[in-house]
């Protein structure tokens, strides 16, 4: 990639500074099969700005202080009180799945055997061999 | 794909050697703007000091008072709408509070809560 900048002379008290960026890209695999070029030139100005023109400091009223205070505050604390609340109660929810799911486990584990011996006994009928039961 | 791993390598050497000079700049470059961001802070970001409550306390009177008498009927248009935003500013204040509580930015994170694994 080529990068090419330069600056025109000063012109009413602002420079002006020109950049031509060529851009040359290539295929990911290195070689320069038809690679593809870009040009751009573009230009910017730039004018003195002096730090004076910021306004002073405003004196907001203490009681916008102390709501946006207040309310920072009042927030955390609702936070923090809610994620505990919904944890507790998460784990009441938790308790009860679990006993739930471990029970559907046997179940389908029942199931399967059942169905895996259904199925190898006709295929061994099917095949001719005394089933191993 | 040689040579992009060792376009990689040369970029990482670089930031390596570079990257302390690198931080220094940044570092010095945003001293004078963290001035003037204290300078604004120091006035604007201050919390209430005790001295203020009285004022604070008159102001909340007033507040009621102005909401009670129907006052607020007679602000201008102008008036009310930076009130509003002085009330959105409040708010937003409270929920940023909140997530600093929760700990998390979308959401509350309860471990166990979400079940990412597959259902037959």
């Amino acid at each position: 990639m080529l990068f090419k900048f330069f600056k025109v002379a000063d012109i009413y008290g602002e420079d002006l500074t020109f950049f031509r960026i060529e851009v040359q890209l290539t295929s990911i695999y290195g070689d320069s099969l038809s690679p593809l070029r870009f040009r751009f030139l573009f230009c910017t100005t730039s004018v003195n700005v002096e730090m004076a023109s910021l306004a002073a400091p405003k004196a907001i009223s203490p009681a916008i202080r102390f709501g946006r205070y207040a309310a920072l505050l009042t927030g955390m604390l609702y936070g923090y009180t809610r994620l505990g609340s919904l944890t507790a109660k998460e784990k009441v929810i938790q308790e009860h799945e679990n006993k739930i799911k471990a029970a559907r486990a046997i179940q389908q584990a029942e199931d399967r055997a059942r169905k895996t011996n259904v199925e190898m006994q006709s295929l061994a009928g099917e095949m001719g061999i005394k089933p191993a039961v | 794909m040689a040579k992009a791993v060792a376009k990689l390598g040369g970029m990482a050497t670089k930031l390596g050697s570079k990257g302390p000079a690198m931080v220094q700049g940044i570092v010095q470059n945003s001293k004078p703007k963290l001035a003037t961001f204290w300078k604004y802070a120091k006035v604007e970001l201050k919390p209430p000091s005790p001295s203020e409550i009285p004022q604070i306390q008159q102001s909340l009177q007033n507040l009621v008072l102005a909401a009670r008498t129907g006052k607020w009927k007679q602000l201008s248009v102008r008036e009310a709408w930076l009130n509003t935003l002085i009330g959105m500013e409040i708010a937003f204040c409270f929920f940023i509070g909140e997530i600093i509580g929760k700990g998390s930015v979308v959401g509350y994170s309860i471990p166990g809560a979400v079940d990412y694994e597959a259902h037959v």
